[in-house]
């Protein structure tokens, strides 16, 4: 259902029809400005990623082939640019080490709602990538299993055992923080 | 068809895809309920670990993008032949009308002051010493200098 509109107003975006790129932006943006946001820890490095995304999709349009859901496809190129940007990061934080981010709690926060949402989101930041982008798709995002395994181009088998690790490894950061 | 689930497998599908068995894959998920239901109390701390992080996830924010990155990505789409774009449709055009007309007035007035100024003064020394190194008869430029 969603892929045969998602087809019409494709097909209207790509003829410059305002009200079916306000359409796309509005239904897919939401998404991949999530992603980039979990994937990166930075709201203005997101929105740049998202900017780049979907001028990459206005650019596939008038060649669009429906061989994959579009939503899937503008997740795919989100998440490589994500992948690039935190390679950059790397190099630079290689050549020059930043300074550590804190994210431990301290022992009399009492954990409120603001608190918790930016230690766990320091904690997805910091996880590997892959991890970083199996927890987001599918425990932030809701996207299907089959989904999520097909944006990250692996099988569902990886997914699985990326997920495990990811929450492994946040539950250990979250309990050491807590403990600190 | 569902296959068997052993305590190893509901605790791989527990550990990954959290406390809610519907989460599980389609092809075990039956089978991971039915030995959920059997002996709960076998994995109950596996569940409490993986219901915590649930909690945990379910409760981060959603990221949405406001209404000038929303702007930016819809201006960013190709237009329709013939179309404006948004920001330079709506752009005051007086402005950019008085700024053509001070810069035609600006040119009008520059060329004609340069056409009755002198484009050097007699008595320059330099250009007199330079006419003269070239040859020429400076005596009247000496004249009008004096």
């Amino acid at each position: 259902m969603a892929f045969s509109s998602d087809l019409d107003q494709i097909t209207r975006a790509a003829a410059g029809e305002r009200q079916a790129v306000s359409a796309l932006v509005n239904r897919y943006s939401p998404g991949v400005l999530a992603l980039a946001t979990r994937m990166l820890g930075d709201r203005g490095e997101a929105e740049d990623v998202t900017q780049e995304t979907f001028i990459r999709a206005w650019k596939a349009l008038p060649d669009w082939e429906p061989r994959a859901k579009f939503s899937t496809w503008l997740h795919r190129v989100a998440l490589n640019l994500c992948y690039d940007r935190l390679r950059k990061r790397r190099e630079a934080t290689m050549a020059e080490p930043p300074e550590q981010v804190d994210m431990a709690l301290r022992p009399d926060d009492a954990l409120d709602q603001t608190e918790r949402v930016k230690v766990v989101e320091a904690a997805i930041a910091a996880l590997p990538e892959r991890q970083a982008a199996a927890l987001t798709l599918c425990a932030l995002q809701d996207h299907s299993q089959a989904e999520a395994a097909v944006i990250m181009e692996i099988s569902v088998e990886a997914l699985e055992s990326l997920l495990a690790r990811a929450r492994r490894a946040l539950r250990a950061v979250l309990m050491e923080r807590s403990e600190a | 068809m569902t296959q068997t689930m052993t305590d190893a497998r509901l605790i791989e599908l527990i550990e990954a895809w959290g406390a809610d068995a519907n989460a599980y894959p389609e092809s075990e998920r039956e089978a991971a309920k039915a030995l959920l239901a059997k002996a709960p109390e076998r994995f109950a701390a596996e569940l409490k670990a993986a219901r915590d992080m649930d909690v945990l996830l379910g409760g981060m924010p959603e990221v949405m993008p406001s209404a000038a990155l929303t702007a930016a990505l819809i201006d960013s789409a190709p237009r329709a032949r013939g179309e404006r774009r948004s920001w330079f449709a709506s752009m005051p055009r007086w402005p950019a009308i008085g700024a053509l007309a001070s810069l035609a007035i600006g040119l009008a007035i520059g060329l004609g002051t340069a056409q009755t100024a002198p484009t050097s003064t007699p008595e320059d020394p330099v250009d007199t010493l330079v006419y003269a190194a070239l040859g020429f008869d400076t005596t009247y430029t000496q004249e009008a200098a004096q």
